[in-house]
């Protein structure tokens, strides 16, 4: 009887232990799980400075192709009109838009030189304009979009970023129960990122952050090496130019989008960095006849640095930036960032970053990336906080 | 029995002697390397049909030896500048005499060259891995002589490849620790 006793004690004992063993393991996975993809935090876009006003004239500017793809340029352009109208902005008419560009031979629609802000504030009454830019279009199922917009006030030879935010989504982002969650359509999916990008819009111009769409696993796409100089001081307000990326990647525009990333992400941080309008470093570049040549010199550096009155230029190389077709697959994002600094004329950052859509994914595609935007958005993210914080 | 052991002995000094000796290194003795503050990095020879391995290699090497704080390094693209106004015919094997010249426009201390001979898949049968064997030298910029010259080869198939299978390392992965490997021997 006895022995019977200790027997069944022992084996009490040893389901206890299993017991405790199986809790630990699922704990584990519960945390493993919440690192890979739960733990995504959400990202906050600055509203507009109040000395701009809350509700300016708006001129939509036609959307910048840099997917270079065959994509509905117009209905973007026409489904935000429509979208900013709802939201009670008055917009300036196309054909007034059309006018001013013709006569102004505008060309580039990527960005507002001050020739051009001072022309839409005065022949078209606008207190800002928005730029679209167009980074991946792919309407094969899942359908897949990345879009950037931001608006740029005009009225003075020096225009200033307003507002900026972007959107990079895939139809099978979420796929819910049952696959009833899944966008087939690309004409839904668009109305999505437009309806996001405008909805941000509307928060930024009523004094609201905006909680953004993007997402940043904390550590997840941390560079992979960086250097910080002493030399970068995190309590200055930099004047930052961030030049086009030098691109030795297969994707035809990557230098001009990784820019597009760093400026998005730099005016998150008004306290830290006042970011040049691209449009004004572009008409620079023509200006100054800098051709950057396996990227950039001190002496571009410094002919920027003179001309647009700046601290800081930002730029770097783009080796690696592709997105991929149909459902399978994975996005992958490679490149270097390098800051030059005005006073010691020294590079006072350089990184190298480079993932997948599936870094750090480790159960059942939990946290994974669907388009090299959202990724790049992040890594860039990474990059400019440590920046900040060292 | 006691030559059976001595054969498995000799067998394992054959195996380990083949494993190791993976690497060269060369340091001028009489060369200060404290007195080495700016670097240029040429940009590489690549002897493999990557044709993005030598941009990756270079530019993994010019962040790391950053990130030491031991060096300052140039940018890319203020090589470049250096490069055409110096009229150096092989950016990745320059003469001494273009060395010096290129180093006087740059305000460099020393060049790196290197060249790219191994980056990519490897197969053997079925085992297949990824592998990176990078070679590198330090030319001064006072006289344009070879300094410091190193190698390093990581990655490849081993037998716990061939026997278990398992996935290769990401390229990103043994270029990083195949520079952290050079940098340690520049440093030694």
């Amino acid at each position: 009887m006895a022995a019977c006793r200790r027997l069944l004690a022992a084996r009490y004992r040893l389901l206890v232990t299993r017991c405790r063993l199986l809790v630990i393991c699922l704990a584990m996975a519960c945390l493993a799980a919440a690192v890979s993809g739960c733990a995504a935090s959400s990202v906050r876009t600055p509203p507009v400075p109040a000395s701009y006003g809350r509700r300016p004239v708006v001129v939509v500017l036609p959307v910048q192709n840099l997917s270079r793809t065959d994509a509905p340029l117009k209905g973007i352009r026409q489904s935000f009109e429509d979208r900013l109208r709802k939201l009670g902005l008055r917009v300036v008419p196309e054909d007034v838009v059309e006018q001013v560009m013709a006569r102004h031979r505008m060309r580039d629609v990527g960005g507002l030189n001050a020739e051009m802000s001072l022309a839409f504030s005065k022949e078209a009454g606008a207190g800002a304009v928005l730029i679209t830019s167009l980074e991946l279009y792919d309407p094969t199922y899942p359908p897949k979009l990345a879009l950037t917009a931001r608006l740029v006030a005009t009225g003075s030879d020096e225009p200033e970023i307003l507002w900026m935010d972007s959107t990079g989504v895939s139809g099978d982002d979420k796929p819910g129960l049952l696959d009833l969650g899944i966008v087939r359509d690309p004409g839904r999916l668009l109305e999505k990122a437009v309806g996001y990008l405008a909805g941000s819009l509307d928060d930024a111009l009523s004094g609201r952050w905006t909680k953004g769409n993007g997402v940043l696993m904390a550590g997840r796409f941390k560079p992979n090496r960086f250097f910080r100089s002493p030399l970068l001081d995190p309590g200055r307000r930099y004047t930052v130019v961030v030049a086009p990326f030098y691109n030795v990647s297969h994707r035809s525009e990557a230098g001009n989008i990784m820019m597009l990333h760093f400026v998005e992400e730099l005016c998150r941080h008004r306290r830290h960095f006042r970011v040049i309008e691209p449009g004004l470093i572009r008409h620079e570049f023509l200006n100054e006849r800098i051709i950057m040549n396996d990227g950039i010199s001190f002496a571009n550096a410094d002919a920027l640095f003179s001309q647009l009155r700046a601290d800081l230029i930002v730029t770097g190389k783009v080796l690696d930036y592709q997105d991929y077709k149909g459902p399978d697959g994975n996005p992958s994002v490679d490149f270097d960032t390098l800051a030059i600094e005005d006073n010691s004329h020294e590079v006072v950052w350089s990184s190298s970053d480079s993932a997948t859509g599936k870094k750090g994914v480790y159960f059942f595609d939990r946290g994974r990336i669907s388009t090299a935007h959202r990724m790049a958005s992040a890594m860039a993210r990474s990059v400019v906080e440590l920046m900040i914080k060292g | 029995m006691a030559n059976l052991k001595r054969i498995i002995l000799l067998a394992v000094v054959v195996m380990f002697a083949g494993c190791g000796g993976r690497a060269a290194v060369y340091h001028d003795k009489n060369m200060d390397f404290g007195s080495i503050h700016t670097v240029a990095i040429m940009p590489f020879m690549n002897l493999t049909t990557d044709a993005g391995a030598a941009e990756r290699v270079r530019d993994v090497l010019s962040d790391s030896l950053l990130a030491t704080g031991a060096v300052y390094v140039l940018p890319s693209g203020e090589v470049a500048r250096g490069l055409a106004r110096a009229g150096v015919n092989s950016p990745s094997e320059p003469a001494p005499a273009e060395v010096k010249t290129f180093c006087s426009f740059v305000k460099a201390d020393a060049v790196i060259t290197g060249v790219i001979r191994e980056y990519g898949e490897v197969r053997s049968g079925n085992t297949s891995s990824t592998i990176i064997s990078v070679s590198l030298q330090m030319m001064e910029a006072q006289s344009g002589r070879i300094v410091w010259s190193a190698s390093a080869t990581e990655g490849g198939i081993t037998i716990w490849d061939r026997l278990f299978g398992g996935g290769a390392e990401p390229m990103n992965a043994i270029t990083q620790k195949a520079v952290d490997e050079l940098i340690k021997k520049l440093f030694a």
